[in-house]
């Protein structure tokens, strides 16, 4: 399926952007896919479905940690918090990107080469 | 540990996902008809932007889980529960397999016990025979054993071997408490237990201090005989025993098992071995370079191999030949490997069952796939329904894979019950010639095989059926109906399926027909003698019977008191019953021809009735009378063969031949008679140049005994047993039984290889005939629509009867020409195994031909009858 998929995205790249979010403040699942979707100014195509397997697999390496609770329009759901593991992670995986991004802006920057 | 934590709560998790979906996607509604969408629309929108729920749903789960095991056992439920809705294709499914699981677990075990089981000696593949053959005389390696003097020059020299020692099979009179038993024994040097590499269970083996003259009066018997004879007395070493009439002291019990040789493993064996003395040679026995008394077996020194031994055993043997005067020269030496001989006859033919089986399983194999197929094209829309949910294709596969491999494994399962039952049921058939075929079992290998197989078939059989029912596009599929799409490659798949099958049935036929015709030849051929109403019996007379005289005596008192019994009416003795696996080869000098040294006469010596007794026509003269005795010229018969070769223009009565040993003042043998040729060794081998010799001129101390009476040896027995007792209570008759079981048991082998291929092909026949009929069966119903708008076009019934008889016969037609043409290019594999019937023989190719043409079109009729019986009415309502 993944293969299937179009995705406009870099492997990780949805789970960054959870914990990142995360770090922020806890949310629930549909507040956290408007968060991003609001911040990246719609300009990625998520489906709001992927969200979910993404979260299963930071729940599952204990990235983040999940509790239910009540939202502020009086739903049940559960709220996804970020871990101090999962701090870590993500910054480990923001320097990574940063270094990435450094690079691939070098090599596609005009000018002499 | 977190993920033991992680397993329990994964159906909390679970559920917990679906909750937490379900509330996005409200949540989500909610907001747009807030924004003032329809509701309705409000909820198409919210699926559309959160994609596939099943898949993310799914995707979700299996980040928790072992996702190929849980696949594999939720395709297992789901597999069991689909097979369970079709109980008709799965028990076919199962049964078929099951059929060709067993058969060939059954022949594997065979195989197993036979040829691979290791034998119960210590490092069996060190043993090896040492035979010394000689160019000059044209005789199977088998025959010639070293000469004694030979021998013990090669066990001195070599340094080949660990150990080297002769063993001479030999029958004694065991006798004990009044009574005297036939057993079968062996003679044997000091070191052949050491070569054996068996200990005793009890006492200690014979070892190279007992074969020396003074010390050889002890005995190692067998656990079988220290269970039945002695009661398993624990104080049984350093009993006396009597073995021909001389006391033995029991030194040791050999384990259970141990029955070294067997009748099959050298010729002119006692089926077991029950007890074992030492071979004390005198000295002037030792010497002698012209007489060859026992069989030679070696243990291989460790790391030397057979190769070796060879070069080194040839080149001792180049010297010593030396030593012999220059005209008797010419023996060498060929070491053979044990396990070789041992298996070496039947290997052809258990090699040869398992080829036929494993035709059988591949019959099964594409009729299941055939089935499998059918069901798959069933099945069609379902697997475009699972695609278009999203299902892989590898994941459908991956299903459809599992569901074959469970109808395997219930094959297999039945399959090892099936061989459980063969297994038994073959060894009721076993014919007794074939080593170690008694200890048949199914043990872990077999087991092993029986998975592997059971594995092998379902990937095989599954991955056609798999691949093609997954091809499909899910779009096409849910627009069409499904059942009309399928036409095309997979039919023609299946036909060809149904092609090879038939060509793979046709082959097993010829091959089975080839061997029943072989078979009924060895069964019908003119054996000389006549098998029915025969009692015969073996008697080897002991060291008290040296003198000719009391030979004669004891025999000419023994067949008088027989020949007296009730409903006897001949006896008469012989010194080797035709067919008994004893054989006396001699060279003779024909009167007015050179001698030839390539020549060999099977010669007998028989008392007069004999020939009356066993059937034997005399054609020309007369036979021998009481009369022919020490004290008269001495006189022969010989068979029609001697006479054709030697004297076909002239009368043969009054002409001479003497023995090759005394050539320089020969003893010539007066041919006053002429007899028919017997078949003396086996019924396959063409009868040999064959002389008789009187009984009473030319005494041995073995002899058999043959009665002409209708009544049977049980009924017999015991009279006989109380003759012999009556003239000397130390001998004992052995193997009281007729000429018919002697015939029975040397086509025994050659029936069970007939019978069980016979099997094979007709269970293979059956198979075939179910797939082509459920090809056209399944073909009418496809084609239940076509069949009704051809009708109401005005087609006839005999026409729909035609159209479906004629693919049938078109499949079954294409499948026979092409199993007589690779049956055609096989052939030659089975021509060593048949008997006068050439393995291209026109009438079994024609036959078979025929008989599936019958069969065949049989099995096209019952579909063709509903073909014609479709109401087109009903036929085109059909979907």
């Amino acid at each position: 399926m993944k293969a299937r998929e179009q995705r406009d995205l870099f492997p990780g790249a949805l789970e960054m952007m959870i914990l990142r979010t995360l770090k922020r403040q806890p949310l629930h699942g549909y507040a956290l896919a408007q968060h991003i979707k609001r911040t990246s100014n719609d300009l990625l195509q998520i489906e709001e479905g992927s969200l979910y397997p993404a979260l299963q697999r930071l729940l599952k390496e204990e990235l983040v940690k999940a509790e239910w609770g009540i939202s502020s329009t009086n739903r049940r759901v559960r709220i996804y918090k970020l871990t101090a593991k999962g701090a870590k992670h993500l910054e480990h995986e923001v320097s990574r990107f940063e270094k990435m991004l450094e690079g691939i802006t070098r090599v596609l920057a005009p000018g002499e080469s | 540990m977190s993920w033991i934590k992680q397993l329990f709560a994964r159906r909390r998790l679970y559920s917990g996902l679906s909750e937490e979906i379900r509330e996005h996607l409200e949540e989500k509604v909610e907001e747009l008809v807030a924004g003032g969408m329809p509701r309705k629309e409000a909820m198409h929108a919210a699926r559309r932007e959160f994609g596939n729920v099943t898949l993310v749903e799914e995707d979700g789960r299996e980040v928790w889980r072992w996702p190929s095991i849980e696949e594999f056992f939720i395709d297992i439920s789901f597999g069991l529960r689909l097979l369970r809705k079709n109980p008709s294709f799965t028990s076919v499914a199962i049964l078929t397999l099951a059929l060709g699981i067993g058969a060939s677990t059954s022949v594997f075990s065979l195989i197993n016990a036979v040829l691979i089981r290791s034998l119960p000696y210590r490092e069996p593949e060190r043993l090896v025979y040492l035979w010394s053959p000689n160019p000059r005389f044209q005789l199977p390696i088998e025959y010639l054993t070293p000469m004694n003097a030979d021998f013990f020059d090669l066990q001195k020299q070599n340094h080949s071997f660990a150990g080297l020692a002769l063993f001479g099979p030999a029958r004694f009179n065991l006798s004990s408490e009044g009574r005297a038993d036939a057993l079968g024994g062996a003679r044997v040097t000091g070191d052949f237990f050491k070569t054996m590499g068996i200990a005793p269970e009890l006492g200690r083996p014979l070892d190279a201090g007992d074969d020396q003259q003074g010390q050889e009066q002890v005995a190692v018997i067998s656990h079988r005989l220290w269970q039945t004879q002695f009661a398993a007395e624990p104080d049984i070493l350093g009993k006396t025993v009597f073995l021909d009439a001389r006391p033995y002291r029991i030194i040791g019990v050999m384990p259970a098992g141990f029955a070294f040789p067997h009748s099959t493993d050298v010729m002119d064996a006692a089926k077991v071995t029950d007890i074992w003395i030492p071979w004390a040679m005198t000295p002037e026995q030792k010497a002698n370079r012209d007489d060859s008394a026992g069989n030679a077996i070696g243990r291989l020194r460790q790391g030397v191999s057979h190769k070796q031994a060879q070069a080194e055993m040839s080149a001792l043997m180049a010297k010593i030949d030396l030593s012999r005067p220059v005209k008797d020269r010419g023996f060498g030496a060929r070491v053979m490997p044990f396990a070789a001989s041992v298996t070496g006859g039947p290997r052809r033919a258990l090699l040869l069952l398992m080829g036929a089986v494993s035709l059988l399983l591949l019959i099964a194999c594409t009729n299941v796939t055939s089935l499998a197929m059918a069901r798959a094209t069933g099945r069609i829309r379902e697997m475009g329904v699972r695609a278009a949910l999203g299902a892989r294709r590898s994941r459908l596969i991956r299903q459809l894979l599992t569901e074959s491999l469970f109808l395997a494994g219930g094959g297999g399962a039945l399959g090892c019950c099936l061989a459980f039952i063969c297994i038994r049921l073959l060894l009721r058939l076993d014919p007794g010639n074939i080593p170690r075929l008694d200890e048949t079992s199914l043990d872990s290998r077999v087991l092993f095989f029986a998975l592997g197989v059971s594995v092998l078939t379902g990937l095989l059989f599954g991955l056609f059926p798999a691949l093609s029912a997954s091809r499909h596009d899910p779009s096409e599929v849910l627009n069409h109906s499904g059942s009309r799409i399928v036409k095309g490659t997979q039919s023609r798949f299946r036909q060809g399926l149904i092609v090879a099958q038939v060509a793979l049935t046709v082959v097993l036929l010829l091959g089975s027909g080839l061997l029943i015709r072989s078979l009924m030849r060895v069964q019908s051929v003119d054996k000389g003698f006549e098998p029915h109403s025969t009692v015969t019996m073996n008697l080897s007379l002991d060291a008290r019977y040296t003198q000719p005289e009391r030979q004669t005596a004891f025999y000419r008192d023994l067949i008088e008191r027989l020949g007296t019994l009730p409903g006897v009416q001949a006896a008469g003795a012989v010194t080797n019953l035709p067919l008994g696996h004893g054989e006396t080869l001699s060279w003779l000098t024909v009167e007015g021809y050179p001698f030839d040294e390539k020549i060999f006469f099977q010669t007998r010596s028989v008392t007069p009735r004999y020939f009356a007794a066993m059937g034997i026509p005399l054609l020309e003269g007369r036979c021998f009378t009481d009369d022919d005795a020490n004290d008269r010229p001495f006189v022969a018969i010989v068979n029609r063969s001697f006479v054709k070769k030697y004297f076909p223009a002239q009368s043969v009565l009054g002409k001479r031949f003497h023995f090759i040993d005394d050539n320089s003042k020969p003893t010539w043998w007066t041919i006053v008679g002429v007899v028919a040729d017997i078949r003396h060794a086996s019924l396959e081998e063409k009868p040999q140049l064959q002389a008789y010799i009187p009984f009473w001129q030319s005494s041995a101390a073995a002899a058999s005994v043959v009665l002409r009476t209708s009544a049977s040896p049980d009924v017999l027995a015991a009279a006989i047993r109380g003759e012999v007792k009556t003239i000397d209570p130390a001998v004992a008759a052995a193997e009281i039984r007729t000429m018919d079981q002697l015939v029975s048991e040397t086509t025994a082998q050659r029936r069970f290889l007939t019978l069980l291929l016979s099997v094979f092909s007709g269970a293979a026949l059956v198979l075939s005939l179910v797939g082509l009929y459920a090809l056209l069966a399944y073909s009418v119903r496809q084609r239940t629509a076509e069949l009704g708008i051809r009708m109401t076009l005005g087609a006839q019934k005999r026409d729909v009867m035609r159209l479906v008889v004629g693919e049938g016969g078109c499949l079954a037609f294409t499948g026979i020409a092409l199993g007589l043409v690779s049956a055609w290019m096989l052939a030659r594999l089975l021509s060593n195994l048949l008997f006068e019937v050439k393995p291209t023989d026109p009438v079994i190719f024609a036959s078979v031909a025929l008989v599936f043409c019958v069969v065949a079109l049989a099995a096209c009729y019952v579909p063709a009858r509903r073909a014609m019986h479709v109401d087109p009415m009903v036929a085109l309502r059909y979907e």
